[in-house]
């Protein structure tokens, strides 16, 4: 009973299943996280990377101006000015939007386009940074009320034998670059809006997708509870296959328990009422002291029965759900255990098994296959009982081992060697309660879907072999 | 000899008693964890019978305790439960051996037989000393091969002294372990017993199996012999 309600599918696990979080909302919640992290970073690089290549470009393009200018310089009729021949218009031609002012080694403009946008700012002198000859300033003004970029040359011009310096300064407004790059950011951003909203849509099918296997098996088992199916379809995805066969395993099992108690009830009640009956027809008798044999074989019955059925009640649940069991604990446990039973007969057991071999299974079920094959050797034994494992690496991969125990006693005739392991046969009458130890044993290694053997042992005795 | 049972269905409980005192024991009886450690301490107890299922102490803790005050005496447990486990765990605490309930009264006195001798040396049911056997399965004592008649107390004090041979056991020892808590006691009886036995063991003074130790009590002088 305890093991059914262990894992059994009835309400709380329902409930277990509501409190507990939404694998699809939290893969799509880290899958859209990190697609706006990604897609932002996106963003800002190339956002970034696009802003600096427009302004270098701005610049290249200004520096050509200048040099153009420079080509166009002309010594004026007053001697030592420079002027430039290029009017406003030719100047508006190659770039509208350009300004240009040329200065002299006094700081004074002897030149300028015509008409200069934000004459001020441009010509407030204080803030230009005068190069020497040669040396080319490139800034960029964006802290002002009308943005510039500004490129300005040193020069220095022979007239007249004598050399004078001048300073060409090149400036454009920023308001065709802001341009370019606001309509580039809009078209960005927008884009990778889309492809963020793309991705997210398909994220959500994949994720519908991938988790759809999982949402059948849930829909499987609640059928499974309603009565509608026996088992889950085995048509799932490799991942979940071990799942699969596991639950498969656990509901089968439960199945075969149900069975197997509904079985095991109805023949213990046949099989009771057969003493029951003879008790109760001794009842009527008058002389109460003649029945008292008969009486104490009837309640020998009853209790035999009762233990079978008992020892019986809990079917090995096999290698489900198996944790490994020490086989030497439990050995050395018994041999010291029947040390004492069987004291005044003085039994040498002998243990040859190693210390990491292991049972995979139930505890309890070890001790009874163990316990009852040890003692029976124990009873039949002259002197000396053997315990030791033969395991094979075949059983070790099947999570199985072998175990062999055997006796210097008389050994089981032949013909009898069937019938010792089939239930409630008693080899020997004599032997208290021994009736159904070998047939519990045989009952157990069969639920665990492994072997049991009976040879004759070099020693004289029986060999039991069990590979469980 | 003297038998602690402990058991705490009433019924099952006084069956025992009555059982085991027509088979010629002493029995005292507990029927919780806490009165068997007591009577298990206190009392000069020769073995003890515990049930696994008790009220206040569980069986098993008792039998740990019991032994963890260097009670020396068999133990036998008696289980409901004929599980492997449940009897590696009750002889691995302390006890000597087991008994699955329901059992017949004749195991049951077949098994604490068995660790009595055990517990004194003997191995078999008949112990032979010379001209004499103390069958301790059928309570029966032979003489060059006779039966001897002896009384209940009687075989209790032969029995007892037997059973330790060698050894000198005083008068208020051997009251101890022929009488029960609740008998009347009257240690001036013991020499009675002792010289009935004595005519009955060794009626022309030549054997001589049981000496008196002047102001420390009796031995039995005969050598244990093969049958």
């Amino acid at each position: 009973m305890r093991r059914c309600e262990a894992w059994g599918i009835g309400s709380p696990y329902r409930q277990v299943m509501r409190k507990e979080y939404s694998l699809a909302r939290r893969l799509q919640f880290i899958v859209a996280s990190l697609l706006v992290l990604t897609l932002g970073i996106v963003g800002i690089v190339l956002d970034h990377s696009f802003s600096s290549s427009a302004e270098k470009t701005a610049i290249d393009r200004l520096e050509l101006q200048l040099y153009a200018l420079l080509s166009s310089v002309i010594v004026s009729d007053k001697g030592l000015e420079l002027s430039i021949n290029l009017t406003k218009q030719q100047l508006n031609y190659i770039n509208p939007g350009l300004s240009a002012v040329l200065f002299n080694g006094d700081g004074e403009a002897v030149w300028t386009t015509s008409s200069i946008p934000y004459q001020d700012i441009f010509l407030s002198k204080g803030d230009l940074e005068s190069p020497s000859p040669g040396q080319k300033i490139v800034s960029i003004r964006k802290d002002s009320i009308a943005p510039l970029f500004l490129v300005s040359y040193g020069i220095l011009w022979e007239a007249s034998g004598q050399l004078e310096d001048y300073v060409v300064v090149v400036g454009e407004s920023m308001e065709a670059y802001k341009a370019i790059v606001l309509s580039y950011r809009q078209t960005l951003w927008g884009c990778l809006f889309g492809a963020g909203l793309f991705l997210l849509l398909v994220q959500i099918m994949v994720v519908r997708h991938v988790l759809n296997p999982l949402r059948h098996i849930v829909e499987d088992l609640t059928d499974i509870q309603d009565g509608r199916r026996e088992s889950l379809s085995e048509d799932f995805p490799q991942e979940l296959s071990s799942l699969v066969i596991s639950v498969n395993d656990l509901v089968d099992y439960e199945a075969k328990q149900k069975e197997y108690y509904r079985n095991n009830l109805a023949n213990l009640a046949h099989s009771l009422k057969t003493p029951l009956a003879v008790l109760h027809a001794g009842i009527a008798e008058s002389n109460l002291n003649e029945l008292r044999g008969e009486f104490s074989i009837q309640i020998d019955r009853l209790n035999q029965l009762v233990s079978y059925q008992l020892q019986r009640s809990i079917i090995p649940s096999g290698k489900l759900m198996s944790k490994p069991v020490q086989l030497l604990t439990v050995v050395s446990k018994l041999r010291r255990t029947l040390a004492k039973v069987y004291a005044s007969k003085q039994v040498e057991i002998t243990i040859d098994i190693d210390g990491e071999e292991n049972f995979y299974g139930d505890e309890h079920d070890i001790y009874e296959v163990l316990g009852n094959l040890m003692e029976n050797a124990c009873k039949y034994t002259n002197a000396r009982v053997f315990v030791k494992t033969e395991s094979t690496a075949a059983h070790k991969k099947k999570k199985q081992c072998c175990i062999v125990v055997e006796d210097d006693g008389s050994g089981i005739p032949p013909d009898e060697v069937e019938s010792a392991l089939s239930r409630g046969v008693r080899l020997d009458s004599q032997n208290h309660g021994q009736g159904i130890g070998l047939a519990m044993v045989a009952d157990l290694v069969e639920g665990y879907k492994g072997e049991i053997r009976i040879e004759e042992s070099e020693l004289g005795g029986c060999r039991f072999i069990v590979v469980i | 000899m003297r038998l602690l049972v402990v058991e705490d269905e009433d019924f099952l409980r006084n069956q025992l008693k009555l059982t085991l005192e027509q088979d010629g024991y002493v029995v005292d009886v507990a029927a919780d964890g806490e009165d068997a450690l007591y009577y298990g301490r206190e009392f000069p107890i020769d073995l003890a019978i515990i049930d696994l299922g008790l009220p206040k102490i569980d069986g098993i803790e008792v039998i740990r305790q019991l032994r963890q005050d260097g009670c020396q005496y068999p133990i036998l447990i008696l289980t409901a439960r004929n599980g492997w486990q449940e009897k590696v765990n009750g002889l691995d605490a302390g006890a000597d051996d087991y008994l699955v309930k329901p059992f017949r009264n004749e195991e049951l006195i077949a098994r604490l037989n068995a660790l009595l001798r055990r517990s004194r040396g003997f191995s078999a049911p008949q112990l032979c000393f010379g001209h004499v056997i103390l069958d301790t399965s059928s309570k029966q004592v032979l003489l060059l091969g006779e039966p001897v008649v002896l009384t209940a107390y009687e075989y209790k004090v032969l029995e007892y002294l037997i059973i330790n041979s060698g050894k000198v056991i005083s008068k208020a020892e051997l009251v101890d372990h022929i009488y029960d808590e609740n008998t009347e006691r009257d240690s001036n009886v013991v020499e009675v017993f002792i010289r009935r036995l004595r005519i009955k063991l060794d009626p022309d003074e030549s054997l001589k199996p049981i000496e008196t130790v002047r102001g420390l009590g009796y031995r039995f002088t005969l050598s244990a012999s093969d049958a």
